[in-house]
């Protein structure tokens, strides 16, 4: 079976678990990746939501912080972060909109005018989303992620509205989360994995452990002719041929297919 | 053996055991599990339950009103105030509540404290989920008709009269009670309180002690 299908296999069946509440099983895990226990069909609690609980307002759980980080760190340790590339839900949809977003002109325009240094830089963001927005903020003030968290819009705010149409009415921070939620959709639409590149809290929390995960994508960089087929078709926009254990690399395994000689391909260990 | 590959192992192993050590010893899967995933997170839904207060006779979960709310409804109107503990809302809507009953602080997870509105008694009682009994806490289901467990959650139980009945009957309201402010919402509690107040007055007399 082709790579690339056993990835969106194992991506759908990842969205499945994630949404075994609908057979109303409900546990105390917390997912490894981005996904809002919101959604009226969630098994288990958002990673990030449950870091926030640990912080609110002054107090602090070590146990309710280190619990979804520990989960993470644990499974990023051996997978890097392939969880992103192969597991998360959010992956998967970022993954149908990536067609759109290489080929509209505005995406290319975009991405031409933008120069690479401040790409580099605006992955820098995620860091400070995470540090900023999930536990500092959520120990200062209170909630401040949760209340505008795009995916909680996507997977519990809407459903929810459509399963009880009429029953629920707006809060004060709809109006700012459905500002956030249009920008993220947009943001989708016109930078591949955009979300993933350079917003996504999780994903910062995952990509320092790609330097030492024991599973990586990795270059031969001797036999390598620079055909740079492997950067076309790199979702994360990374210069895979000088890549060494890059914390962007979701593992999703397309510059491994493409390569002419055969020379990228994945490691276990060394 | 690689330098990386000893460092993936001991984070590994430093973490699984760090992770089981915490599942034996802290109750934080089910804290996880009731305080996270069980209940409606309103915050991360940006919204909360539109609830029409309207008074009810028949109780959320179809069971008989419980003995606390009928021993204290031959004396007093009930105001019952639910939270959890990571609640923004909850947080804003909690000085609302201590001002309407005059309280000098709402902090503590039980309070139990009355109010003479029009001359009738209104007993608050204030109610953590989080650290409450399991007696208490099924309190909360008699009342939630959204069945959505949203927090905060304010219920006022009175009497009324149902086809030549006076029984128990109680409305229910979320958040911030479908207004944009805690202060607007303090408006419809208030009205909650009076309305319960005069249905009080009116069918109290036809109610047995």
């Amino acid at each position: 079976m082709r790579r690339q299908l056993k990835r969106l296999l194992s991506q759908l069946l990842s969205v499945g678990i994630a949404n075994l509440g609908a057979s109303g099983i409900k546990t105390g895990l917390c997912y490894p990746f981005f996904y809002c226990h919101s959604c009226p069909y969630a098994v288990a609690g958002c990673p990030l939501g449950t870091i926030e609980h640990a912080f609110y307002k002054g107090k602090i759980s070590i146990p309710l912080f280190l619990y979804p980080v520990l989960i993470i760190i644990a499974i990023a340790s051996i997978f890097g972060r392939a969880i992103c590339g192969w597991l998360c839900p959010i992956g998967l949809l970022q993954r149908a909109t990536s067609r759109f977003s290489r080929k509209n002109k505005l995406s290319k325009r975009i991405s031409e005018k933008v120069p690479q240094t401040v790409k580099n830089k605006l992955r820098y963001v995620k860091y400070i989303n995470l540090i900023l927005l999930v536990i500092i903020t959520p120990h200062l003030i209170g909630f401040m992620f949760t209340d505008i968290c795009p995916v909680g819009f996507l997977v519990g705010t809407i459903p929810i509205s459509i399963l009880n149409y009429g029953e629920f009415v707006p809060n004060t921070f709809f109006p700012i989360a459905a500002v956030i939620f249009a920008l993220f959709i947009i943001l989708i639409f016109v930078s591949e994995r955009g979300w993933c590149r350079y917003f996504c809290p999780l994903g910062a929390l995952m990509a320092p452990l790609n330097k030492i995960s024991l599973i990586h994508v990795s270059v031969d960089k001797d036999k390598c002719i620079h055909c740079n087929k492997c950067v076309e078709v790199c979702p994360m926009g990374i210069d895979v041929p000088n890549m060494h254990r890059s914390p962007e690399c979701i593992l999703c395994g397309k510059c491994i297919e493409v390569c002419p000689k055969k020379i990228i391909s994945y490691k276990v260990g060394r | 053996m690689k330098r990386e590959v000893f460092v993936a192992f001991a984070i590994l192993i430093i973490s699984l055991s760090t992770l089981s050590y915490i599942l034996v010893s802290t109750p934080v899967y089910s804290d996880v599990k009731d305080k996270i995933v069980s209940v409606l997170c309103l915050s991360c839904i940006k919204m909360e339950p539109k609830t029409v207060l309207k008074f009810r006779f028949e109780t959320a979960n179809g069971e008989a009103f419980p003995d606390l709310i009928l021993e204290n409804l031959t004396e007093s109107v009930i105001f019952l105030h639910f939270r959890i503990d990571v609640c923004p809302a909850c947080d804003e809507m909690d000085p609302i509540v201590r001002d309407i009953f005059g309280l000098e602080s709402i902090d503590e997870p039980y309070i139990v404290a009355s109010k003479n509105f029009s001359g009738v008694e209104v007993k608050l009682i204030h109610i953590n989920l989080d650290h409450a009994d399991s007696e208490l806490k099924k309190l909360y289901k008699f009342f939630d008709v959204a069945g959505e467990n949203g927090v905060p959650m304010f219920t006022v139980v009175t009497l009324g009269y149902d086809r030549g009945i006076v029984k128990p009957c109680y409305a229910t309201g979320y958040g911030f009670l479908g207004k944009s402010s805690p202060s607007a919402a303090g408006k419809v509690i208030m009205k909650m309180i009076n309305d319960a107040v005069e249905l009080y007055k009116r069918n109290r007399e036809g109610y047995g002690d």
